[in-house]
């Protein structure tokens, strides 16, 4: 990586816990991801981005701003991107997925807060995350218990705007997301003194939606049974796309799935012969919790797909683009949003129907059940879930965890278990 | 520890004299409210069961008898009776990690158990998220368990004054809400009938309000474990002529022990506030250290949750819907610390002890911003405890026991200068 250190510093980094941070990343990255065997050359676009996580990208992010754009940082998937790119903005999310200043954060939220959100206001406290540091605006959004007043104690420190996310899906509901998808448009006019134009917008909605469709087209190569692509890349792949420039992530992913179309037609895979096709499902994962996806592809199963926030749910709805005029693009946006999955809705009939749906799809053999610890939404949830998998005979394992590498034994144990019985299933029949 | 048989004559007298002699009404009344509920199970009477923080005066209005699962964890946790009502709901696949209340609650309905043998079967259920968000993903559970229909009240989180649109999203809530019960029900809205519903649960509920104001007084006329344990009919029963009797005699005697100068404590050193649900299991010996230390807990934020004001007859669902939105867990924490200041002034508190309940997430997070607040703002102390309301398992007392009995004697001790 360059030498950002001047950038770093006028963003107000602290320097040397920053040096400590990207001291352990690199061999993270090394034992996870680079160790893998016989990856797709367009994986070296996303390795280089990994690669420079802190520094070019962070650069351009600055640049932007030298040029009179804004920065919005978001914490989920339900903050429409099409609102802050046609505001002339870049939007990146921002949660985190290491235990950073733990011990700080917990100077103002209670142990039983999970991971994600501990750790995103660590990455605050401890001043390692140039991307926070870069946001003009932050933008929250009501989707637990945690969250709601997580983002009352970041407005302590930097601009917070909340999003007013119903929890259920009606008319009612309906016509409170479209007011609140309007009040952050309002807000982000106010932040740079420009109206979101349609034409702008149109074009922010075309733009979305084709990384969208890249990433799409990716999942789709995902079926293909023996894999072309490893969940642990797919993850990354998904990660990535929360900060990178939309129009070059998606001209990127395309290039990477033309590649694996041609390994495929030539019966070049990454697993050899058949490995048991497992279904990540449940809270996000963010860089660089790769956790769970390395311990399940180490033990010799591949993450087939991941319904989870950093998986298919990011991707999945389009924003309708038939819409002729500001109000119908602003509808539109709601609509697709408010269709996203996330265990906060009650009901959430989707949410089971998708993961049956994927199970189906991705000639899934087991779903593993990713939960964050002290998350009531998934974590409730997954009583449902197992039950409905359970019926179909599909095996089921639901894994608590939290940020720390304590129960990476633990964990493993489990999650081979899982597999012989698996493979043993499989061998008998 | 001494028990009666150790107290002297005179000592006895004394317990006598302090003791609130509403208790036992309050007992009557809920033990009356219980046996009605349970024996309406399997007849023609509609039975909900609903949140802490639900609208209850609808149900009320069209007869239907409200149950509250959160009101029953309570009694499960004093009874001691919680844990194992948990480890049913834990052995089923529910995280240990979950509220002790939708715990308990599953593990009863699934098992029948606790201290009354489990609550009567719903007809249908209503949800509220202004307490928290937990409570959707617990009664879509007990929805599910049922079979029966589910109410869900969506209450938009309030962050300074509540907007024009955010209102008009809990008042078309309301609207649903009233529709659903005419769909179950098979009865019409009759607005004459919940208006007077509605003015009564005020009534009670300023009624409430001005019993917990008794305390303002020196010596406290009661401490805020009894009004937890009194608040049950306002939190079950609002909106009845029942509760309503009950509280102006509850007020009536507050009344006469402060003209009498009857204090709730032998002694009264320091005065304290209260904040987050109680520790259920362990009242009774949390009682016996704050008598000890001569220290009254005057004040609390969860009883006070339950004093509506501004009820506006002319339009009662919308001015429902408006207090039902910002009661006190829905609401930010700039105007929590503004609420915790107010009543630290008016009870003229030395200090505040917050617990922070692994169960509630809502009423925890915050509390470290809460407290450096309560003590920039007032100049008193705050003592922070662990525990859980209902599930003992993270509790340690000796621990808790410690921390208080230094922070009261120490803490305390030097501010007030004794």
């Amino acid at each position: 990586m360059s030498d950002y250190r001047e950038m770093w510093e006028e963003l107000g980094l602290d320097l040397q816990a920053h040096d400590g941070l990207l001291e352990v990343l690199p061999p993270l990255y090394q034992e996870t991801i680079l160790s893998q065997e016989n990856r797709p050359e367009g994986m070296g676009y996303f390795d280089f981005v990994f690669s420079e996580i802190h520094g070019l990208r962070v650069k351009e992010l600055v640049e932007h701003r030298a040029q009179g754009g804004v920065v919005v940082g978001t914490f989920c998937t339900y903050v429409p991107e099409e609102l802050v790119i046609a505001a002339g903005g870049i939007c990146v999310g921002l949660c985190a997925g290491a235990q950073v200043a733990e011990e700080a954060a917990e100077q103002y939220l209670p142990r039983n807060l999970c991971s994600l959100i501990k750790s995103s206001l660590g990455f605050k406290l401890a001043k390692v995350c140039p991307y926070i540091e870069s946001c003009d605006l932050l933008v929250g959004e009501t989707t637990c218990d945690g969250k709601k007043k997580y983002y009352e104690i970041l407005g302590e420190f930097q601009p917070v705007h909340v999003m007013e996310l119903p929890q259920r899906k009606d008319e009612v509901d309906r016509a409170l997301w479209r007011s609140e998808v309007r009040r952050l448009a309002r807000r982000l006019e106010e932040l740079t003194g420009k109206r979101i134009e349609s034409e702008p917008l149109r074009e922010a909605i075309k733009v979305v939606n084709e990384k969208r469709r890249a990433l799409l087209r990716l999942a789709e190569l995902r079926k293909s049974d023996p894999p072309v692509i490893s969940g642990r890349d797919a993850l990354l792949i998904n990660q990535i796309a929360f900060y990178d420039d939309p129009k070059r992530l998606a001209e990127k992913v395309n290039a990477l799935c033309d590649e694996l179309v041609e390994r495929r037609e030539k019966g070049i895979f990454i697993g050899g012969s058949h490995r048991p096709r497992v279904l990540l499902s449940g809270c996000p994962m963010a860089i660089p919790n790769w956790k769970l996806p390395a311990i399940i592809e180490n033990s010799g199963a591949l993450v087939a797909m991941d319904e989870m926030c950093t998986g298919i749910r990011y991707f999945r709805h389009l924003v309708s683009e038939e819409a002729t005029d500001l109000d119908g693009m602003l509808d539109a946006i709601a609509d697709r949003y408010l269709r996203i999955d996330c265990a906060v809705f009650t009901p959430n009939r989707e949410r089971l129907e998708h993961i049956k749906e994927l199970v189906r799809d991705y000639s899934i053999d087991a779903v593993v059940y990713y939960a964050l610890q002290f998350c009531d939404p998934y974590t409730v949830e997954a009583f449902r879930v197992r039950q409905e998998l359970e019926k179909d005979g599909i095996p089921f394992l639901y894994l608590e965890t939290d940020y720390s590498a304590e129960d990476v034994g633990q964990l493993t144990t489990r999650v081979q278990a899982l597999i012989e019985m698996l493979e043993t299933k499989s061998g008998s029949s | 520890m001494s028990t009666d048989a150790d107290l002297s004559g005179r000592e006895k007298e004394d317990k006598e004299r302090r003791r609130i002699k509403s208790g036992g009404a309050m007992r009557e009344l809920m033990t009356k409210y219980y046996l009605e509920a349970k024996a309406a199970e399997g007849t023609d009477r509609h039975i909900a069961w609903i949140t802490s923080g639900g609208p209850v005066e609808p149900l009320i209005a069209f007869d239907v008898i409200p149950v509250y699962p959160e009101n029953h964890g309570a009694m499960c946790g004093a009874a001691h009776m919680n844990v194992e009502l948990c480890e049913v709901a834990e052995s089923r696949g529910f995280s240990r990690d979950l509220c002790s209340y939708a715990r308990g609650d599953i593990g009863s309905a699934v098992t029948k158990g606790g201290p009354i043998g489990g609550l009567p079967r719903p007809t249908f259920l209503v949800c509220c998220n202004n307490i928290c968000n937990t409570v959707f993903k617990w009664y879509e559970e007990l929805s599910r368990f049922f079979e029966v229909p589910l109410f869900i009240f969506d209450t938009p989180f309030v962050r300074g004054e509540l907007s024009f649109h955010h209102k008009d999203y809990s008042v078309r809530q309301m609207e649903e809400y009233i529709s659903f019960l005419e769909r179950i029900t098979g009865k019409e809205y009759d607005e004459a009938r919940f208006v007077d519903v509605a003015a009564k649960s005020l009534y009670a509920s300023s009624l409430w309000a001005q019993v917990l104001a008794c305390n303002e007084h020196k010596p406290a006329p009661m401490t805020c474990f009894d009004a937890f344990i009194l608040m049950a009919p306002i939190v079950t029963l609002r909106g009845t002529q029942e509760v309503v009797d009950f509280y102006q005699g509850l007020l009536k005697e507050m009344r006469e022990r402060i003209e009498r100068g009857i204090g709730i404590l032998p002694s009264e050193r320091y005065r304290l506030l209260w904040d987050n649900i109680p520790v259920w299991y362990e009242m009774r010996n949390l009682g016996r250290l704050f008598t000890e230390l001569e220290a009254c807990l005057v004040a609390d934020t969860y009883t006070s949750a339950w004093t509506f004001e501004g009820v506006d007859v002319e339009d009662p669902l919308a001015s429902m819907a408006a207090i039902y939105t910002e009661v006190y867990l829905n609401i930010n924490l700039e105007r929590m610390a503004e609420k915790i200041e107010s009543l630290a002034r008016r009870f003229d508190v030395d200090g505040m002890i917050m617990h922070s309940n692994r169960s509630c997430k809502p009423y925890s997070l915050g509390q470290y911003d809460l407290a450096k607040e309560f003590t920039r703002r007032t100049g008193k102390p705050t003592l922070i405890i662990e525990a859980d309301h209902t599930d003992s398992r993270w509790y340690n007392r000796s621990e808790v026991e410690t921390r208080i009995r230094d922070f009261v004697e120490n803490l305390l001790g030097e501010s007030v200068g004794v």
